[in-house]
């Protein structure tokens, strides 16, 4: 085995905390590593030429990476180390910036322990990886998709996996679109971002995807089938080679602030700026229109990324069918004047109101009003704003009501004590599981007054009086509220209709070619609709589009294949005991029983896990995360426990670890005790795994995933909450304290609390001592129980 | 990156300036010098500048009338480049960076052509003091003299245009001189005093009179005029663009471009509010160019809009609200290759013209707690005996965990019948486990 070790400085990121060159050091003294470096930018074209050439003049057969989040960086280095001719699976990744450097630096001794802990975890890990396989296929064809929100995300992603190349335009410096800027979505109440963050980050790793940011479709020439798009790309000023997304330095000196349209205008931002903590590319842009050219930003950035020298470019594309899913604009408010929008500070939009709610707006999360900052207590929703209304549009924009319902209740859950009214004409509940929803709302306590709002005006102390007409008991009635939210409709977002030569309809959205038979198409053939381009969509709706649109044009193309991460579940036919768990377990039916043995189908395995964590006999493996790294990792965490307490955090990929990541972004500082070992899904972590991080001496252990019922592979959170509750009662059983397993259910969005969750945590585990102490305990037991 | 921030006040000048990574800049603000008109309020991209009670200036509080936060600066050169009356300069590593070099600066200029007779009207007139009369030569300093020979000398009062040249020849003339009012910009009375005693008739003011107003008897002089017998220069630093120069030359040889066009008006509902002997703030704060006075029944101001250049110094001023400037559009000069950030400085032009102050947006206040470099590390020797202890207990646990039966109980929700078999292994000995390994 001839492991190799690389350590990122990170510029400062790392390096201002953590000593590197004695990480690098003791590196060199772990088991199987021959071979240990730190680096500047480990993520640079030049490190990656280094780590490439070291593992060929060092014959390394596996690497480290102790860098920044895997998130960011681990298709780098996979990328890198198949360069080398290693296989891409061979390299883990330890994260030594967000779980490290950044929240932990008024501790820089124990940063320095947890930081050698991480990464001899990592190597311990790594010894015990297996070369995997990914099928590689030729693609030849190709898609345009206009637009980076939700819907032109999901149609790329679906044409990509096909094996298509896919060129996804976005005007704004990253994707997302709207959905990355809201709180949460209904009627579930899962956290926007933690869904659609994931595939954020899929559609700029995937192979088959050109994610153009800050670009625009010029022109269209061509035919279907063979479109000629000219598309503008305006200049980022920040070379993205060399930008680490660490936007602190420069940001800071930045001495220009302008309200953030990501944030609806209602946060601030830099002239230099990562839209939102997710964004995707996560790399610094120059906003053009504001920027004044003081050049602080290039004096700060060590990497020298920012460059003034670049220039709007015109790049011609050839794409065979385009999917135009541009969305849509928000109503105006300020159209509205009898509201009072852009006069009284207290009266915001619906938008605001969820970049208010979310951890990662302008309040974190915490829900103040802008005249003073104060959390108001009484929160008026005024609906169809800009919507069903003679005056501006008369369409119906089919979110608001449920935008409006699940924000009342967010607040109503968040503040108890507040009222919360919402002033409709009616309420459509029309999805599923909406109109239960509703009922769930009402029940909550959320006022709905049927009413036409006339007018409102501020009182002295900027509170709100709304002037109103009750229809139904027909009378006129004054009321006041701290806060006034404003449910603007959805218009249209269609100026690129003359250049692709598609029309649009009397409310100004994309006319589909027929508006029951061919809602996806247009009367271009080779051109589709996704999305709320054609009209006010939710996501489900618009997700539905998007898979339609994406599914007519790969009609049209020629289907090639993809790529996968190969970390499905194996079955060791030898170990299998045929108790057939797994199969019961397994809610995509990926698993069947052949002569007795389980037997997984690769191609309908999920990956989360669940039954791999099932199985008594062990029989159940998988890829990358296998019981025997895992343990590894354990093992190595165990055999140096000097601290006091020490705690293993078990993660999963798509919530809690991007809590956790989160956290680090925003450099939150937490107790630097814990140690994060990541699996795909809370479904993956063995309750055998909890037990035996115990036996090894670790003082605590906490499981953590998404917030229950938000599960990305839908019940994955659910088995996992079973197997932890076993496992407390049998260490109750055996007269371990039980409360040295926690379980903590947090979204991506989620730092404050997890981190909470984590302090409070370290701290009992503090009260409760080290866990060799529960030994007096057992024995006191034993006795009782008679021997 | 440490940016060093920091203000300096020397006499009547603020030094604002921001040191980085070896590089210095310098705003350096004259404020004796402005006049709070507050164009440089509405150019600023950052809102690093507040205008002052500019009311309270124009009847002498002796305060800067725009007030500079050296931390929220962002020593770009804006206000620099827009500010008409050249109150700032800015300097990068001690140079001063022309306005010229910036993306985009104002444009403002007071031509002198070539048929100037170098008179005297326009320096007089000049408010600012930025056109000067060098005299070149004077009778006085001419040694050849007529003795004793008797004459007359005469101005024709048609013909004189009170340009003032003899005058400032020979003190046989001297003008009436007069403040120049924005109704009435003549530096002189139209009458000339001609003192008979000091002339000895020798005709050369004949000569200099461009418009041969004088007629002298007597006997010519053995002496050569040069060409020039004086010389007008303006200061286009000093130079308000206020147009006295233009409007009082006879002869079209003075020209100003505005840096602004615009429009200067009064709300007339609202002027009997007007108290122009108490107040006069608007007369006074307009002093470079002087387009207000007092009405003849001193009960109001009037404005004469030829002079004005819609600084707006004057609305700023005035505590009735009842001036209003209007820009309609502003004359700038880019520079010719395109910047990235030519748009911001774009945007800055724009908010000059319409008054509009940058943008600043809703910041919340959000407690942040102080983070201290506390670091309490517990280190502790790990018991290995009572580890062991801990170590055979989990092994019972796992041995359960490997029985499918109770492993199905665990997946089914029955975790009861789980934690009774662990209970019931617990108190067994170590033998059962081993059977069960096997």
């Amino acid at each position: 085995m001839r492991t190799g070790v690389f350590i990122c400085h990170c510029g400062l990121n790392i390096a201002r905390v953590l000593d590197v060159e004695e990480l690098a050091e003791y590196a060199r003294s772990l088991e199987g590593v021959v071979y240990s470096t730190d680096t500047k930018y480990s993520c640079s074209d030049s490190a990656q030429e280094e780590i490439i050439e070291a593992i060929k003049e060092h014959k390394l057969d596996r690497i480290v990476v102790a860098a920044c989040s895997p998130k960011l960086h681990e298709t780098t280095f996979r990328n890198a180390a198949q360069r080398a001719g290693l296989n891409p699976y061979m390299v883990v990744m330890a994260n030594i910036r967000e779980q490290c450097s950044w929240v932990h630096s008024t501790t820089p001794i124990l940063a320095q322990i947890k930081a050698k802990d991480l990464i001899r975890m990592a190597v311990a890990k790594v010894s015990r990886l297996k070369p995997l396989q990914r099928i590689d296929k030729e693609v030849r064809k190709s898609a345009l998709v206009i637009g980076g929100g939700v819907a032109g995300i999901e149609a790329a992603l679906n044409i990509a996996d096909s094996g298509i190349k896919v060129y996804l335009v976005e005007k704004r410096p990253t994707i997302g679109g709207h959905m990355a800027t809201l709180n949460e979505v209904f009627p579930t109440n899962d956290c926007s971002i933690c869904i659609l963050a994931p595939k954020m980050s899929e559609v700029w790793n995937h192979p088959n995807i050109e994610v153009l940011t800050n670009a625009e479709v010029k022109s269209v020439a061509g035919h279907t089938g063979d479109f000629r798009v000219k598309i503008v790309k305006y200049p980022r000023y920040v070379d993205t080679s060399k930008c680490k997304g660490c936007i602190d330095d420069c940001s800071s000196v930045c001495p220009v602030e302008v309200p953030n349209d990501f944030d609806y205008s209602i946060g601030m931002r830099k002239a230099i700026y990562i839209p939102i903590p997710q964004s995707t590319p996560l790399y610094a842009a120059i906003d053009w229109e504001n920027c004044i050219g003081c050049k602080l930003c290039e004096k700060a950035c060590e990497p020298e990324a920012i460059d003034f020298q670049q220039k709007t470019e015109e790049i011609e594309i050839l794409a065979g069918t385009i999917i135009v899913a541009t969305g849509f604009k928000a109503f105006d408010a300020r159209r509205k004047p009898e509201y009072g929008y852009g006069i009284y500070e207290n009266v915001i939009t619906s938008l605001e109101l969820e970049r208010l709610l979310s951890a990662s707006g302008p309040t974190h999360g915490i829900l103040l009003r802008p005249s003073d900052s104060k959390m108001p207590r009484k929160i008026a929703f005024i609906q169809c704003v800009g919507s069903r209304d003679e005056n501006t549009n008369r369409y119906c924009s089919r979110v608001c009501c449920m935008s409006a319902l699940k924000n009342a209740y967010t607040i109503k859950e968040r503040y108890p004590d507040s009222e919360v009214c919402i002033f409709y004409i009616d309420i459509r509940a029309f999805g599923r599981m909406y109109e239960e929803f509703y009922r769930r709302v009402q029940e909550a306590g959320v006022k709905l007054i049927r009413s036409r709002v006339a007018e409102i005006w501020e009182t002295e102390n900027s509170n709100l009086v709304l002037n109103y007409e009750n229809t139904l008991t027909g009378e006129f009635e004054e009321r006041e509220f701290d806060l006034v939210v404003l449910s603007v409709g959805l218009e249209p977002n269609t100026e690129i209709a003359s250049i692709l030569g598609i029309s649009t309809g009397e409310d100004g959205f994309f006319e589909p070619s027929h508006p029951k038979l061919r809602p996806s198409e247009t009367d271009v053939r080779g051109i589709f609709l996704a999305g709320a381009s054609s009209g006010p969509k939710d996501i489900q709706d618009s997700i539905a589009t998007a898979g339609l649109a994406s599914s007519k044009a790969l009609q049209m193309i020629l289907k090639g294949s993809t790529e996968l991460d190969p970390f499905y579940a194996v079955v060791d036919r030898e170990k299998c005991v045929g108790c057939g768990i797994c199969v019961r377990v397994c809610r995509f039916n990926a698993i069947s029983m052949e002569e007795k043995k389980a037997e997984v189908n690769p191609s309908s395995c999920t990956m989360c896990g669940v039954c791999a964590s099932a199985c008594p006999a062990d029989a159940i493996d998988m890829g990358f995360f296998s019981d025997e790294a895992i343990i590894a990792q354990i093992d190595a965490l165990a055999e140096s426990r000097k601290i006091f307490p020490v705690i293993l955090l078990f993660a999963c990929w798509y919530c809690s670890y991007g809590a956790i990541d989160l956290a680090g972004t925003f450099k939150m500082q937490y107790e630097p005790n814990v140690r994060v070992i990541r699996t795909l899904c809370s479904g993956r972590i063995d309750p055998e795994w909890v037990l035996y991080a115990i036996k090894k001496g670790i003082d605590g252990v906490i499981v953590s995933g998404c917030r229950i019922g938000e599960c990305h592979f839908k019940y994955g959170n659910y088995k996992a909450q079973d197997r932890i509750e076993a496992v407390r009662r049998a260490l109750h059983s055996v007269g371990i304290n039980p409360e040295r397993v926690a379980a903590s259910w947090h979204s991506a969005g989620e730092a404050a609390e997890i981190v909470t969750d984590i302090s409070e945590f370290v701290n009992y585990i503090k009260n409760l001592g080290p866990v060799e102490k529960d030994a007096e305990k057992i024995r006191n037991d034993i006795v009782k129980h008679g021997g | 990156m440490e940016v060093r921030r920091d203000i300096q006040v020397e006499g009547d000048y603020f030094r604002f300036f921001q040191e980085v990574e070896g590089e210095l800049r310098e705003l350096i603000y004259n404020y004796k010098k402005c006049n709070g008109c507050g164009i440089c309020v509405y150019a600023c991209p950052v809102g690093a500048i507040e205008l002052g009670p500019v009311h309270d200036i124009a009847l002498g509080l002796d305060i800067p009338p725009v007030i500079i936060d050296h931390l929220k600066c962002a020593y770009c050169g804006i206000c620099y480049s827009f500010c008409p009356f050249n109150c700032y300069d800015f300097r990068i590593n001690g140079e001063n960076i022309e306005k010229s070099l910036l993306p985009i600066s104002l444009v403002s200029h007071t031509y002198k052509y070539d048929n100037c007779v170098e008179c005297t009207l326009c320096y007089k007139a000049c408010p600012t003091g930025a056109i000067s009369r060098k005299v070149l030569i004077k009778r006085q300093d001419i040694p050849q003299k007529n003795e004793g020979i008797e004459g007359s000398v005469q101005i024709d009062s048609e013909k004189c245009n009170q340009c003032g040249i003899c005058a400032e020849f020979c003190d046989v003339f001297r003008m009436i001189e007069k403040d120049p009012q924005p109704y009435d910009i003549k530096p002189y009375e139209s009458e000339i005093l001609i003192n008979d005693e000091e002339c000895d008739y020798c005709m050369l003011c004949e000569q200099i009179c461009p418009e041969k107003a004088i007629k002298v008897e007597g006997k010519k002089i053995d002496f050569e005029l040069p060409e020039k017998i004086a010389e007008i220069s303006i200061d286009q630093n000093l130079c308000s663009n206020c147009a006295y120069c233009e409007k009082v030359c006879p002869y079209n040889a003075a020209r100003t471009i505005k840096p602004f066009e615009g429009d200067l008006s009064l709300f007339e509902a609202r002027m009997y509010r007007c108290d122009p002997v108490g107040c006069g703030a608007c007369i006074k704060i307009c002093r470079y160019n002087r387009v207000w006075y007092v009405s003849k029944d001193k009960s109001r101001v009037e404005f004469n809009q030829d002079f004005c250049i819609y600084c707006g110094a004057c609305e700023n001023s005035c505590p009735y609200d009842l001036i209003n400037v209007e820009r309609k559009s502003i004359f700038s000069k880019e520079l010719a290759s395109i910047l990235p950030w030519r748009d911001s400085w774009e945007k800055a032009a724009e908010r000059v013209t319409v008054k509009k102050k940058v943008v600043e947006g809703r910041k919340f206040i959000i407690e942040v707690e102080e983070q201290d470099l506390v670091e309490e590390i517990e280190f502790i020797e790990r018991d290995r005996e009572r580890m062991r202890a801990i170590s055979d207990m989990i092994d019972k646990i796992e041995d359960v965990l490997k029985r499918p039966v109770y492993r199905r109980a665990i997946e089914t929700g029955n975790i009861t019948s789980f934690e009774k078999a662990v209970r019931e292994y617990a108190s067994k000995k170590d033998k059962g486990n081993k059977k069960q390994k096997a």
